[in-house]
């Protein structure tokens, strides 16, 4: 399998947050991940980019052991990428620079966030500020931040709740164009039951801290 | 692995350390037999030195709240020709050391002053006795002049920012402005009043220049007088120890009234639109601004000039140079350390919320609130141990004068880099993370440029206090060492206000500089 999670469990404060949760998915695939509030869907996502440290768990992705309970590879090091709920732009640094962030690269830099641009359609909007952007330009900048650099696995934690239905939906479908065209994996965490079959190749219910 | 994050926490621990044994060996020596001056101090000087203390501390907060109050609602709340500029001029107040306000003060009434001399010139009769003013009300008046610029500017942030929807609906409600200002600004602006009064209570615990030439005995006066005249060192402990617990006592009540109101007060609001007086009402309200403007620091900066353009031809400029030089290395060089310091202290406790963190913030803030004498004698204490270990020359480098300062002054940067952080979070440095920048260069390329206000307002605001700090350089300078501020002092103290001119105004312009670009930047961030 592509990736693969084994009985990875979180506490906090003495509190099991989750508890052995496992799963696997392949290459380019969509999982869902719904439950409830506080049934620990962000914390997971946090373990998986390494924000959090789990204390018990193997995560491997393509090939490679991002953490066991021996080691772990550092947040930076990991080609996984999240978006954030609330978007979280670098306020200081315009729409292209944002892109720009997450590309290390320098070997064709220019053209790829000349590409991503276009195909986010904000071509002409690059040099434009998170505080002059809509909500749906800020989320079209926040998911193409996340693939311009290739993530072996992308990460998103409910991207779309702040925006209307109609919108909401565009977006989605848009994105989803894009990562297949990116051959990102996804997890997706939502608490949309309708959205999580739609969109998926899979869906994970957490319920009582366990899957 | 070494990690930054590490590094963070090793250095924490390491500070409080520090600041611990530099604290506990006065607190010790409160339970140790004392000497015969010690005895002396208690019954003779004691009392004096306490109500004096009380009495200024508490007088100076009180009226400094009271003028930052009424001035920052009167340039929030109305619209009027030359608000914007007024909103600026009341900062500069700040930039006046307030020894120089007292030596000019004291001068102003005097026999051969500028007020009797020119009744004298227009043949008008007077009494000398009229213009004999207590020293404690003139120390209370020069603190106030000068302070009250600390609750002028968290008072009028808070008012902008979040009282727009309550003055709106008051107004509906039919209340007055007075009536607004007195049941609605007042107890909706008691955390900024409490935050800047301690400011301005901390600062005038501290003073030692006006107390000492206005001749009141304090506790500052009496520490140095101990340790310097008498060379009583153990007295001067003594004395510093009961400051410190004074000090405190005034903190935690502070603290304690803060959290008490905290509930009460709202954190978020709908920002305030000023309103636009009346042609007359604009007329009434610039003539009070312009006059207690003129009053607190239009005639002490004039008189500056013309001191200053008089002294040019005795002066030696050549003496001033190396002294202006002293003092920008010091005060630009230690800003710049406890920046760092300050960064490093403030991420800590962003990071890791454990005990540490949270001793290392209140050991951090506790430098600042104590006096600038105190820190002195605990320093040399401190070192003078140290030397029982390693060979240091404490008369001839400025490492002593630099480790003090930075000891002091460590945590007022320290507040405003702990909000920055606050307000920014972890999570643009996690979004940082995630996109394949380690911690240490999303620290570097995207924490520092969002705290840029905060590294700003940080460094001005220990710039200007460094730059004309006196106790704590005039205690540990090594010989032969001035600043602008000992050489003020110098001829102040040897009646000759004329040439001390000159190097006030190089201060006061410094000064000027900084808070300019700082107002400056901040209207362009809010904007």
């Amino acid at each position: 399998m592509y990736l693969d999670i084994k009985q990875l469990s979180f506490k906090y404060d003495q509190v099991n947050i989750i508890e052995s949760f496992s799963m696997s998915a392949q290459k380019g695939s969509i999982t869902t991940i719904i439950g409830e509030s506080g049934s620990g869907k962000s914390t997971l996502l946090r373990i998986l980019a390494g924000l959090q440290t789990s204390q018990n768990g193997l995560f491997i992705l393509d090939n490679q052991t991002i953490f066991d309970d021996k080691s772990s590879i550092e947040t930076h090091k990991r080609k996984i990428g999240l978006v954030f709920q609330d978007y979280t732009l670098f306020p200081h640094l315009n729409i292209e620079q944002n892109i720009a962030f997450g590309i290390h690269s320098k070997h064709k830099k220019k053209e790829r966030i000349k590409s991503i641009l276009k195909m986010v359609e904000l071509e002409n909007d690059a040099h434009k500020y998170p505080y002059e952007c809509s909500g749906g330009m800020q989320q079209r900048v926040a998911l193409a931040r996340a693939i311009a650099n290739q993530p072996k696995l992308l990460l998103l934690d409910e991207p779309f709740s702040n925006l209307d239905q109609e919108l909401k939906n565009r977006l989605r479908d848009q994105f989803i164009a894009w990562a297949k065209h990116e051959e990102i994996t996804l997890i997706w965490v939502t608490h949309d039951i309708e959205e999580a079959h739609t969109i998926s190749n899979q869906v994970i219910e957490l319920k009582n801290k366990m899957v | 692995m070494f990690t930054w994050k590490r590094l963070t926490q090793i250095s924490s621990i390491l500070w409080i350390l520090l600041i611990f044994i530099l604290f506990s060996e006065t607190f010790t020596l409160l339970f140790t037999p004392s000497n015969e001056n010690w005895q002396h101090s208690v019954t003779y000087v004691f009392k004096d030195v306490s109500t004096n203390t009380l009495i200024i501390v508490g007088f100076s907060t009180l009226i400094a709240g009271l003028l930052g109050l009424l001035l920052a609602s009167s340039v929030s709340l109305f619209e009027f020709k030359g608000r914007k500029l007024f909103s600026f001029l009341f900062y500069l107040p700040l930039a006046f050391p307030p020894y120089v306000l007292a030596y000019f003060w004291m001068y102003f009434f005097s026999y051969t002053g500028t007020i009797q001399t020119f009744l004298r010139q227009l043949n008008i009769p007077y009494s000398s006795t009229w213009f004999v003013i207590d020293p404690i009300i003139l120390a209370i008046f020069v603190y106030t002049s000068s302070l009250f610029p600390y609750v002028y500017i968290s008072t009028k942030a808070l008012i902008n920012r979040t009282m727009g929807n309550y003055i709106e609906n008051a107004r509906v409600l039919g209340y007055s402005y007075p009536r607004i200002i007195s049941r609605l600004v007042l107890p909706l602006s008691l955390p900024a009043l409490l935050g800047g009064g301690l400011l301005v209570a901390l600062e005038v615990l501290s003073d030692y220049g006006v107390v000492s030439y206005l001749g009141i005995p304090s506790f500052s006066t009496s520490i140095v007088r101990s340790w310097i005249r008498f060379q009583d060192f153990d007295t001067a402990l003594r004395l510093a120890s009961l400051l410190m617990i004074f000090t405190l006592i005034l903190i935690f009540t502070f603290n304690y009234l803060s959290r008490k109101i905290k509930n009460l007060v709202p954190s978020k609001g709908k920002p305030l639109i000023p309103n636009r007086l009346s042609k007359q009402n604009s007329i009434i309200l610039i003539t009070v601004l312009t006059s207690f403007l003129f009053i607190t620091f239009g005639i002490p900066f004039l008189q500056l000039i013309n001191w200053s353009l008089k002294s040019l031809p005795s002066i030696r400029i050549q003496s001033i140079f190396p002294n202006l030089l002293n003092s920008l290395y010091l005060s630009i060089g230690v800003t710049l350390i406890i920046l760092v310091l300050s960064i490093i202290l403030a991420n800590h406790k962003r990071i890791q919320n454990g005990i540490i963190s949270s001793m290392s913030n209140k050991l951090v803030l506790l430098g600042y609130s104590i006096p600038g004498s105190v820190i002195g004698i605990l320093c040399l204490v401190f070192f003078l141990n140290l030397r029982n270990f390693i060979p240091i020359s404490l008369n001839k480098s400025a490492l002593l004068l630099v480790f003090a300062l930075i000891v002091r002054y460590v945590g007022l940067s320290y507040q405003s880099m702990d909000q920055g952080f606050n307000k920014i979070g972890m999570k643009f440095n996690e979004a940082s993370q995630v996109l394949g920048k380690s911690y240490f260069n999303s620290m570097l390329k995207i924490d520092i440029p969002l705290l840029k206000p905060a590294l700003l307002s940080a460094f001005t605001m220990v710039f200007l206090d460094i730059i004309k700090e006196l106790p704590l350089s005039l205690l540990l300078r090594p010989f032969n060492f001035n600043t602008l501020a000992t050489q003020v002092h110098q001829y102040a103290n040897d009646e000759m206000l004329v040439e001390s001119a000159f190097p006030t105004l190089i201060i006061l312009t410094l000064s000027f500089i900084m808070i300019t670009i700082l107002v400056k930047f901040i209207q362009k961030e809010n904007n």
